[in-house]
């Protein structure tokens, strides 16, 4: 599969998934009452923008179902694409080696098969290190939360190689702890003290 | 304006309105030459900081952040082939070749002093169109309003990068977030879901900050990061331009600054888009374009010049009509919007002194950002060696402090993680993100002329399209669609046709 194919399957789960929404929304609106004598109250632009999603994502999902239609039909010039994609793959397995040019222009334009699960881990144990860090934040106080979340943030974006255990710990208390008072003393943000204050 | 603009400055020369300039150009490099950081994400975690200052000191630091941002993508363009923003993707094309051929100096001499010229120039035409620009604006009612925000929003839609029909969505979807909370007029609560946090619906910070900064995140935190110092190639002798030298570029620097000043006054898209035009032009009408791409100065002077040249021309809409130009004239309006500053014509004439404080400050801002460039160059290669694995969590750190400064509540830090999520999906699904935030600003803005115009013209909808002014604005709006629509049509035909 070709990267502007997945692109349409991408395509067709966000067509659904916004055509979902636009209903819900255009739903909700009946519950909204006019307070005003004007005919045109709180809910007359909710419906607005929701029946325009709703056409926009239809129009979405057909371009993309006649683009696979398409597709479909030109059997004979999918064993043509099938070599270019083969040629893809090689000279994406140069890119692989080289870090630094997939990270610039957002990672988006590199989907590699092998590694996307892993991917989606990592992006998915840091969004759940961000909830942790946010849930524990008011309980345990900002100074420990953040030290701790920047010292296993750090090594999980870090190549195990580059790991660098003592000066990761200085850092990470540092940091926070430099944020807290400057925030706290400079610019009055009472950020939570929890256990500590 | 001449005097106001001598007491703009007088502001601007205070020590400590000069030392946040000056902090904010520096600090935007840092941001601009570090791949994956941008001027947005810069503007966005210091915005929290402009709070307690003054207005005028606020926009000190953020003008300079703004400048830096823009200039500092240069020096990992031309050193390392790694756009530092968006801003310089073109600055790769001909600047990392001219590198490895041995004129580093020269490309960075030609960057440098484009960059300053092209801001500058904008900078003037800002300071000249902007002014009359609000005095005709002071005209404008809810019905003109009205169509000015939606034209904003077409035009952004239809300008973004891929299919029109995306960017329109994502403008869609922006309004639709800027819908929770009370409803404007009556105050209706809308789509809270029980949620007493949101009645005053989302805060504006969290939801800038969590599709810029956090969203990039969680893109760059898809893999382990690799330090970029390796593979960097440092032999930098001094500037190697002469006048002469750049006279001969007078033209192509006239041509591709004009460009990014028109681009940048259109709603939505600034300099990451204005760069590739001028490059693309450049290229069309140069005898040579066949030495494109393999290190000729003209493509780093096309480049250079346009996406600084797009700073000043993205402020003209955004101080004349209160529009934001590109994304970090978004976070802007947001920075001056929390002090109570309302830009648009009648900023003009109720708060000269910040206006002309701001013209002030990025003339002082380009002038740091020429020094800086020159005197400094080294040391900000060498912030490059900085692993990001470090400096990406510290910045995740510092978003959820903003995002729980402006209401000392932990909710907002919730809500820019929702924001952050969004805005990973949408650049994992390719819906264009800088939409997301105009629909945001703009949605708002639209509904609110739109019920008061109603107001005014009884309930009727007729005046809307027949007011000369909105008729204006109806016509480009539906013009812009149809043409990216028909230029789309056209190119995946020609697709086809291979």
């Amino acid at each position: 599969m070709n990267v502007h194919e997945k692109l349409k399957t991408k395509d067709l789960i966000a067509a659904i998934a916004l055509l979902i929404i636009s209903i819900i929304i255009y739903t909700d609106t009946f519950n909204m009452k006019t307070l005003t004598v004007s005919q045109v109250g709180p809910d007359f632009a909710p419906r607005v923008v929701s029946i325009g999603i709703f056409i926009l994502s239809l129009i979405l999902l057909f371009q993309t179902l006649k683009d696979w239609i398409m597709a479909a039909k030109n059997v004979s010039s999918a064993k043509a694409s099938y070599i270019k994609d083969a040629k893809e793959m090689e000279s994406n397995k140069g890119y692989e080696n080289d870090n630094d040019v997939q990270d610039h222009v957002s990672a988006t334009l590199i989907e590699d098969k092998a590694s996307r699960w892993l991917r989606y881990k990592n992006v998915l144990i840091t969004t759940v290190l961000i909830v942790l860090y946010i849930l524990l934040m008011p309980i345990i106080g900002f100074l420990i939360t953040t030290a701790v979340y920047l010292f296993i943030q750090f090594c999980l974006l870090g190549q195990r190689k580059y790991w660098n255990i003592p000066l990761f710990l200085i850092l990470s208390i540092l940091t926070s702890v430099i944020v807290y008072y400057v925030f706290r003393l400079g610019f009055e943000v009472m950020l939570p003290a929890g256990i500590l204050g | 304006m001449l005097a106001d603009l001598i007491a703009g400055f007088s502001t601007m020369f205070q020590l400590y309105n000069m030392f946040l300039v000056i902090a904010g150009v520096a600090m935007g490099l840092v941001f601009g030459s570090i791949p994956g950081l941008t001027a947005t994400m810069a503007v966005a975690i210091c915005l929290p900081i402009t709070f307690v200052m003054d207005p005028s000191s606020g926009m000190a630091l953020l003008m300079g952040l703004y400048i830096g941002g823009v200039s500092g993508g240069l020096i990992p363009a031309i050193l390392l082939k790694l756009p530092g923003t968006p801003s310089s993707i073109s600055t790769t094309f001909d600047g990392y070749p001219m590198a490895q051929k041995g004129e580093a100096g020269k490309a960075f001499g030609f960057a440098i002093i484009c960059s300053f010229l092209g801001g500058i120039l904008s900078i003037f035409v800002l300071i000249l169109i902007s002014p009359p620009l609000a005095e005709f604006a002071l005209k404008f009612g809810p019905i003109e309003y009205f169509a000015i925000t939606i034209f904003a929003l077409t035009l952004i839609s239809s300008l973004s990068e891929g299919s029109i029909v995306k960017g329109m969505l994502s403008a869609l979807l922006g309004m639709f977030l800027a819908m929770v909370g009370s409803a404007p007029i009556d105050a209706f609560p809308r789509f809270t879901f029980g949620m007493y946090q949101l009645d005053a619906g989302f805060s504006l910070l969290p939801a800038l900050i969590g599709l810029f900064a956090v969203g990039e995140i969680l893109i760059i935190s898809e893999k382990k990061i690799n330090p970029l110092a390796q593979k960097m190639n440092t032999k930098l002798k001094g500037i190697g331009v002469s006048i002469k030298d750049f006279i001969s570029q007078g033209w192509n620097f006239l041509r591709s600054s004009l460009i990014g000043i028109g681009i940048g006054i259109l709603p939505g898209i600034g300099g990451g888009t204005a760069n590739i035009i001028a490059y693309a032009t450049a290229k069309n009408q140069s005898k040579t374009p066949e030495k494109f791409g393999k290190g000729i100065a003209d493509g780093v002077v096309a480049s250079e010049s346009s996406n600084n040249a797009a700073i000043g021309g993205a402020l003209v809409p955004l101080m004349a009509l209160g529009i934001p130009g590109d994304t970090v004239t978004a976070m802007l309006l947001g920075g001056l919007v929390i002090h109570g500053l309302q830009p648009g014509p009648i900023f003009f004439t109720q708060n000269t002194d910040i206006v002309y404080g701001i013209f002030a400050a990025l003339i002082i801002a380009n002038i740091a950002m020429l020094l800086f460039l020159i005197y400094g160059m080294r040391y900000f290669i060498r912030i490059l060696s900085i692993p990001r694995h470090i400096l990406l969590p510290i910045i995740i750190a510092l978003c959820a402090v903003g995002a729980f400064a402006e209401n000392n509540r932990v909710f907002d830090i919730w809500a820019l993680l929702f924001f952050g999520i969004l805005g990973y999906l949408l650049i994992k699904f390719k819906f264009p993100i800088a939409p997301v935030i105009l629909g945001f600003i703009l949605g708002p803005i639209a509904e609110t002329n739109l019920r008061r115009g109603l107001q005014l013209t009884d309930e009727s909808f007729w005046p809307f399209l027949t007011h000369p002014i909105a008729a204006v604005f109806w016509v480009i709006a539906i013009g812009s669609v149809v043409l990216k629509a028909w230029g789309n049509h056209k190119k995946k035909k020609s697709l086809g046709g291979v």
